[in-house]
């Protein structure tokens, strides 16, 4: 998954290419991304069979 | 116990109380020395939104006439109050233009506690934004071209510089503990729920702690002895579970270190937080490495998840009324979050959970986690308000932790370390707290400060 790209063009359409180009949101969205694309891809089984499904 | 002629801006809350119902002080001659000290140094500062010197000096007469009473364990205790927090009469003005002119109709219910303990507000303390990280003006009072951390920065600069002996904060990410860290002082943040937060800005419902920021592990106990218990106004909060007996206060502590957050930090905390494992072992602490514990990258990754999404939601109506009012950090965030998708709030909870178990067990057979409180000093004031991701982690599993200050480093800016205790075993924490704080050297005073 490209966190970056997909947050990218959601905020693109929401606020509009200049808005989305400045540096305050640029940044914001480079830590936004990095944090979600480590959400998506933890494993939710923790390590040595601990039960933690909701 | 320091004379009542021995600095009266250095005590801490405990002597301060103690002197007080001995009738060797008098709460009138303390607030108005410590509004003389405030007026003296606070320009160079700036760590008070508010200051409230006439219903700090009724509440001082007030507190003369009960001196004594069983129920005031703080009685005649000046207290800073964090400008997220309600004070009735004074406006919560959150760093937010648009509130600076709103006055609380009540106190928040932890401010009504430790009035009722005793406590008499000076006033309200400078925040960072909505307790976000755009900063303040404040002023590190070790290094001022240092930023003093945020975002409970001003009450954590008012203890630092002899203003208050304690004052309260509030912590999302890192906000007590950091700011303690960088000014040289002790930072506590209970168990999540154990304060409850009615009249408390929210900053992220399931984040947020109410914490306190002292002079010593001894006022830390005096606050959450006053604090603490279910509030209505605030369902999270609870009183605590009966939870098995914490570690004796009299008897050295287990600590388990936490290596894996050595790793991150600079090479002079690194060796400050060695030293005082070293220490604390030739005193007869057990310490012990902590290999396998919960990724630290993954549950700041979770917290920040969990963190903008709810924030977005609190500052969804402030947004569409006042968007021009909102500092540029801040604004860029709630921007971005908004557009986070559904799915990363409900999978950060479920790992949320995986999370907790894993620390947990991490904390097995421990009566404390020992870690850096920050991977670094203060930084440089325009490199913002410093780096959350050793404190986040406990904010987000609602664990009790502790920041213990220790001496200036080589920058001549205050080092600390962090002590995590098991959920609801605040108590445990703070005597292991208390048990290092004895053993460990201490910071002193800000230069110019004394």
């Amino acid at each position: 998954m490209d966190a970056y790209r997909e947050l990218r063009e959601r905020l693109v359409r929401a606020l509009g290419p200049e808005r989305a180009a400045e540096p305050e949101v640029e940044a914001a969205l480079r830590t936004a991304a990095a944090h979600l694309e480590r959400v998506a891809e933890a494993s939710l089984e923790p390590a040595e069979g601990f039960d933690a499904r909701p | 116990m320091p004379a009542p002629s021995a600095a009266l801006h250095r005590l801490t809350a405990a002597e301060v109380s103690a002197l007080i119902a001995a009738r060797a002080l008098s709460p009138v001659e303390l607030v108005r020395s410590l509004l003389a000290r405030v007026e003296a140094t606070e320009p160079g500062l700036r760590a008070w939104e508010t200051i409230d010197a006439e219903r700090a000096l009724a509440g001082a007469r007030a507190a003369e006439r009960t001196v004594g009473a069983p129920s005031a364990p703080l009685a005649g205790v000046p207290l800073g109050v964090k400008d997220v927090i309600d004070v009735a009469g004074l406006p919560t003005g959150c760093g937010f233009e648009p509130f600076r002119a709103r006055p609380a109709a009540t106190d928040a219910g932890v401010v009504a506690r430790l009035r009722r303990a005793g406590a008499t507000v000076l006033g309200k303390t400078t925040t960072t934004q909505f307790a976000f990280r755009d900063p303040p003006s404040t002023r590190n009072p070790w290094r001022e071209d240092c930023s003093p951390g945020g975002s409970s920065t001003g009450s954590a600069v008012a203890v630092a510089a002899g203003h208050v002996p304690l004052a309260l904060g509030t912590q999302t990410s890192g906000s007590v503990l950091r700011p303690a860290a960088f000014n040289g002082v002790t930072g506590f943040k209970p168990t999540f729920g154990r304060v409850g937060r009615r009249g408390v800005f929210p900053s992220a419902w399931s984040l947020d702690h109410v914490g306190v920021l002292a002079r010593s592990v001894e006022d830390c106990r005096l606050f959450l002895a006053a604090a603490e218990g279910p509030d209505p106004g605030d369902p999270a909060s609870t009183a605590p579970p009966t939870i098995p007996p914490g570690p004796d206060a009299a008897l050295p502590p287990r600590l388990g270190l936490l290596v894996a957050a050595l790793d991150g930090a600079s090479a002079e905390v690194r060796e400050h937080v060695l030293e005082a494992a070293r220490r604390l072992e030739a005193e007869g602490a057990r310490v012990e490495e902590v290999g396998s514990a919960p990724s630290l990258e993954l549950m700041q990754a979770v917290q920040q998840v969990t963190m903008q999404c709810e924030m977005v939601d609190v500052h969804r109506r402030l947004r569409a009324l006042h968007p021009d009012a909102y500092r540029p950090a801040l604004r860029a965030y709630l921007e971005v979050g908004a557009e986070l998708p559904g799915w990363a709030y409900v999978r950060a909870q479920r790992l949320r959970r995986r999370l907790a178990l894993e620390m947990d067990r991490a904390l097995d057979g421990h009566d404390a986690l020992l870690l850096p409180t920050c991977v670094g000093v203060a930084p440089p004031s325009a490199a913002g308000t410093g780096d959350p991701s050793l404190q986040a982690p406990f904010s987000l599993l609602g664990l009790p932790a502790l920041s213990l200050p220790g001496q200036p480093g080589r920058e001549r800016l205050p080092l600390a370390i962090q002590l995590v205790g098991r959920r609801w075993d605040d108590l445990g924490l703070l005597a292991v707290a208390a048990w290092c704080e004895e053993r460990l050297p201490r910071p002193g005073s800000p230069p110019g400060l004394d």
